[in-house]
């Protein structure tokens, strides 16, 4: 397995790429570790299946260099640069048997035929094919025919970095839950390079070491997934990540509480920068947040409830902004005037969608 | 999910107008043939019940199975040549662009010429005295000449056949690889496939229902050639290319043998049907497993 | 006046798809078909939309027999999974085709069709065409499509399902309300059981063919009738474990045994299958009742503000949802603590005996 870097990646699909909205990808600098799990995550757009492509070697960059463990493999063919790929919906030979078809890799590269049982057998039993080996590989399930993919990749011993775009997408719920321990208990054992790209947040978050959420062409955040979730560095992914996503709340800052209306939230840290007035707001998680039954916080008007097996959403229009709590299941909301009590501990700081870093 | 499979007594209201036109243009002619097949006639339309022995006769007589042989060898060699020229012309097309669609246009022309004139091309192409082939071919040394030695007749009937029907085996390929999905091809690259490997394993499984397809189709086109070689040799030197269809012609027209041309048409239908049937069976026995693709 | 379906059944091939179904949707309602793939949702859908007939069984439709109407003489419209709309068409057109086959009045036609796509939020992009629209765009046209029908029953099936997963949370909340109060029977196919949850209507699990149990997602899942729906219903995979009860105790394996909680004093000794969901185990004791179970750590997955802890327990691969993000590595022997008070049991033919009172549940 290798590290893999870019350095001023950046990619356009016309052929004179000129205004920045012309390009997918905007100078991307990444430095993926080797034996760790990433998540690309992003909606539909953001460029995250062209950045996959392109570590692939299935597409060349219009700007930028990429190296394999130091070495430049920028202008090098998929082939050459020794990656695996699952895609979204599952390729498998369909004429070969699941057991030719994990020997395919091994096969085109010229190893003999005991070298080639052996590896096929590992592979199998780790990945529970065993007894679909003999199988023809077209009678196989999605989730079963992605993990015949994906034995394609673990077979060979070259492999750099395991890549995946959207591999659950075609799979069903049930065999999703599955699917994906799976790759995360592969990942632990023997500490694979794996790029999963993904829309999905449970599965971004679940998978990765570290997930870095995409927009446009950037990386707006690069991290784990509690700090995402804890401490979201832009208000787009606050708003992404979680479900509901992060609220946020126009405020004044005037030194160490933010002021939402007639309300003052002390903030108990200290802030270096200065602070425009104009664009600040307040984020803070629907599950930092309650109803307050003394009267306190601030002002809303509830608008409807959710309910899930185990929490209640309620929507609520506060200070102009539509904002959500979450509540436990067995948790009552007060029958009227609500009122909202943000918990400052978990609150946090944005001015102009970036997140306003306290000073020690 | 398949769609079901289900009895509607109404619909076959809706086949009955079919039903009634084949049987029309096809069952009833077909009667006749085999009205004619076991019955002679001395003139006054007079005719007698002889049973099976035009087919006998037919059977009998060097003369059809002569014309057999020559029409399983020339349809062999014909597929043979045609399938994997067409496939081959397929795989090296360009996939998209103004490119792919110039060389559909040139691929299409032959097939757009009526069977005679094709004939009539072939026939001028091919003379020695002023077609442009023949004249080359005879300028550089080598004696052709298809009018009098049989090899070279052969070789022109099947040139012709080549020229005039590989573009249709090629474009049912090209159009059996597009519907191959671009995440194979990358897969595939991936694996470490070479290209050999990728025709074999990604290509070829794709193009099996169109191979069938363009093996029946020119399958029973050869097998039932007529006009362009007529056009081109008149089924000679000698008989040397007088195919069956060609020999059915004479019998009938020529030699107005109705009763023997009747059972040797019916014989040639049997067999044409039986050939059909077995590709057909052999070649899709490999469908009939269960498909669990979405 | 409703959509009656009695005792119907299907099969394909020899492969049967329905199973005595019978069921009862009333005008004004919004149902949703809960169940895993090929459970028979998309089967009972095209049964309801006349595509397909059945084996045996009856539908009524306001009491009428509509069992033998083809699809063209049933006034349903139906959402799929792929967002189906005419590519040549404008969504305008699109969303005026079934208005147009009526032979509506022009303004008539342009009222409904502005009227539709403004509640839909597609009010700007009527000029396009739907290739040139996003799925959630693409979809919305579907619907407004549907909705442009005016039929009396709408299907949806999985109409989310190939969505974005903010657009798929935006829409899923739009689309109890766009129905509500027209009086249409909208039937909805779901695989994920929070869907159930939040549209909020009368839930029908079904499985293998046949209707497991009905009523509100809330109900359903806090007194399955059965083991299906009881495993249909939870976001995690329900932990099951063999079990077998007798002096009055609850033995699993050989290292667990804890006395009977009161709900499940009259069951006879023998065994059972013990249940309990992902949410149910915990780090710390809860009650003074709670049970320590010694476990090892498969795996764990954080998603943000929880754990999924993957456990084996007892010799059964079981799942654990705590709070918080936890560090446990693989392989880590820890003990997780079981409330008794909120267990299931289920019999050998996997029907409920004791479902755990309401106040026990958390």
């Amino acid at each position: 397995m290798a590290q893999i870097e870019t350095t001023g990646l950046s990619h356009s699909y016309q052929p004179q790429p000129g205004y920045p909205q012309d390009f997918v990808l905007k100078k991307l600098d990444l430095n993926l570790l080797d034996g760790h799990a990433y998540a690309l995550l992003g909606p539909s757009g953001c460029g995250k299946s062209t950045l996959l492509r392109i570590i692939s070697g299935l597409l060349q960059p219009t700007q930028g260099r990429i190296h394999f463990d130091g070495k430049d493999v920028t202008h090098l063919d998929a082939r050459q640069r020794h990656v695996a790929e699952v895609f979204q919906f599952p390729v498998v030979y369909e004429t070969m048997s699941v057991f030719d078809n994990l020997a395919f890799p091994l096969r085109n590269r010229g190893l003999d035929r005991e070298a080639i049982a052996e590896r096929v057998a590992d592979v199998a039993r780790l990945l529970d094919l065993t007894e679909q080996l003999t199988l023809k590989s077209a009678a196989l399930s999605a989730g079963a025919r992605q993990l015949v993919s994906l034995g394609r990749g673990l077979v060979r011993t070259d492999v750099n970095a395991i890549l995946f775009d959207e591999p659950l997408t075609v799979i069903d719920p049930q065999e999703k839950w599955h699917l994906r321990t799976r790759l995360k208990q592969l990942h632990r054992q023997f500490a694979l390079t794996m790029v999963y790209v993904t829309h999905d947040q449970t599965e971004a978050l679940t998978f990765a070491d570290t997930v870095m959420v995409m927009h446009n062409g950037r990386i707006l955040q690069s991290g784990s997934p509690s700090e995402l979730f804890e401490r979201p560095e832009h208000t787009f992914v606050g708003r992404f990540i979680g479900s509901p996503g992060m609220n946020f709340l126009r405020c004044q800052f005037d030194g160490n509480a933010a002021i939402i209306g007639d309300q003052s939230i002390p903030l108990q840290k200290s802030y270096s920068a200065d602070i425009d007035d104009h664009s600040c707001e307040l984020g803070f998680r629907p599950e930092s947040c309650t109803f307050s039954r003394d009267g306190s916080g601030i002002a809303a008007q509830l608008i409807n409830v959710d309910c899930t097996s185990r929490r209640k959403i309620a929507y609520l229009d506060a200070a102009g902004s539509s904002i959500c709590v979450s509540l436990p299941a067995d948790q009552d909301i007060p029958a009227d005037s609500h009122r909202i009590r943000i918990d400052p501990q978990r609150a946090l700081l944005y001015s102009a969608d970036r997140l306003v870093e306290e000073s020690r | 999910m398949s769609v079901a499979k289900r009895n509607y007594p109404k619909a076959w209201l809706l086949v009955l107008p079919v039903v009634l036109m084949v049987a029309f243009n096809a069952v009833i002619p077909l009667m006749t043939v085999v009205n004619y097949s076991v019955q002679d006639t001395f003139g006054n339309n007079q005719f007698f019940w002889v049973g099976l022995e035009w087919f006998e006769e037919v059977l009998r007589s060097g003369r059809f199975g002569d014309a057999l042989g020559r029409q399983l060898l020339f349809t062999t060699l014909v597929l043979l040549i045609e399938i994997p020229l067409g496939l081959m012309i397929a795989l090296g097309l360009p996939k998209s662009g103004w490119r792919a669609s110039s060389y559909m246009m040139l691929l299409a022309l032959p097939l757009l010429i009526p069977w005679n004139v094709v004939g009539t091309i072939w026939q001028i192409f091919g003379r020695v005295d002023i077609g442009l082939a023949g004249s080359a071919i005879n300028a550089v040394g080598i004696d052709y000449n298809y009018t009098q030695d049989a090899l070279d007749a052969w070789i022109t009937v099947i040139a012709m056949d080549v020229w005039h029907w590989t573009s249709l085996v090629a474009l049912l390929c090209y159009s059996g690889l597009k519907s191959v999905p671009e995440v194979y091809y990358q897969a595939a690259a991936i694996d470490g496939a070479s290209r050999w490997a990728i025709f074999r394993y990604v290509q070829l499984p794709r193009l099996r229902q169109v191979l069938i397809i363009a093996f029946l189709l020119r399958f029973m086109d050869s097998f039932m050639i007529y006009t362009e070689p007529f056009v081109v040799t008149g089924g000679g030197p000698g008989n040397a290319t007088t195919f069956l269809s060609i020999d059915l012609v004479k019998l009938a027209l020529g030699q107005f043998d109705l009763g023997q041309a009747a059972a040797m048409s019916l014989i040639y239908f049997l067999i044409v049907l039986l050939v059909c049937w077995l590709f057909y069976t052999i070649m899709s026995v490999g469908d009939s497993q269960p498909d669990t693709r979405q | 006046m409703s959509l009656q379906i009695e005792q119907l059944c299907s099969a394909v091939n020899g492969i049967v798809h329905l199973q005595d179904i019978s069921l009862r949707f009333d005008p004004n309602s919004f149902n949703i078909l809960l169940g895993p793939a090929r459970a028979g949702k998309t089967s009972l859908l095209r049964q309801i939309a006349g595509l397909d007939p059945p084996d045996s069984g009856r539908m009524l439709l306001h009491g009428a027999d509509i069992t033998r109407h083809g699809v063209r003489k049933r006034d349903v419209s139906f959402v799929y999974q792929e967002f189906v709309n005419y590519p040549t068409l404008s969504v305008f057109e699109n969303i005026a085709s079934p208005m147009r086959v009526r032979s509506e009045g022009r303004q008539t036609i342009e009222r409904t069709v502005h009227e539709l796509a403004e509640l839909l939020g597609i009010g700007g992009v009527l000029d396009r065409h739907p290739p040139s629209l996003s799925g959630g765009q693409q979809q919305r046209v579907a619907i407004a499509r549907a909705l442009a029908k005016d039929a009396e029953v709408i299907l949806l099936d999985e109409p989310l399902a190939n969505l974005d997963y903010k657009l798929r949370e935006a829409l899923r909340r739009e689309l109890p309300r766009l129905f509500a109060g027209k009086g249409k029977i909208v039937v909805y196919a779901a695989t994920d059981p929070n869907e159930a949850f939040l549209l909020d209507g009368n839930t029908v699990v079904i499985d293998q063919g046949r209707i497991r149990q009905v009523g509100p997602a809330a109900s359903v899942f806090r007194a399955p009738d059965n083991l299906s729906a009881a495993s249909i219903l939870s976001e995690f995979p329900i932990n099951l474990l063999d079990a077998n009860i007798r002096n009055s105790s609850c033995v699993v394996g050989n290292k667990l045994t804890f006395p009977l909680p009161t709900h499940m004093r009259s069951l006879s000794e023998g065994d059972y299958t013990l249940g309990f969901r992902a949410e149910q185990l915990a780090f710390e004791a809860r009650t003074q009742s709670s049970v320590a179970c010694a476990a090892k750590v498969a795996v764990t997955e954080i998603t943000g503000n929880e754990t999924i802890v993957h456990l084996d327990m007892a010799n059964r691969p079981c799942v654990a949802v705590v709070e918080g993000t936890s560090s446990l590595r693989a392989g880590e022997q820890i003990t997780m603590y079981l409330d008794p008070g909120g267990l299931f049991m289920f019999d050998s033919s996997g029907q409920t005996v004791a479902s755990p009172t309401r106040s026990a549940q958390r």
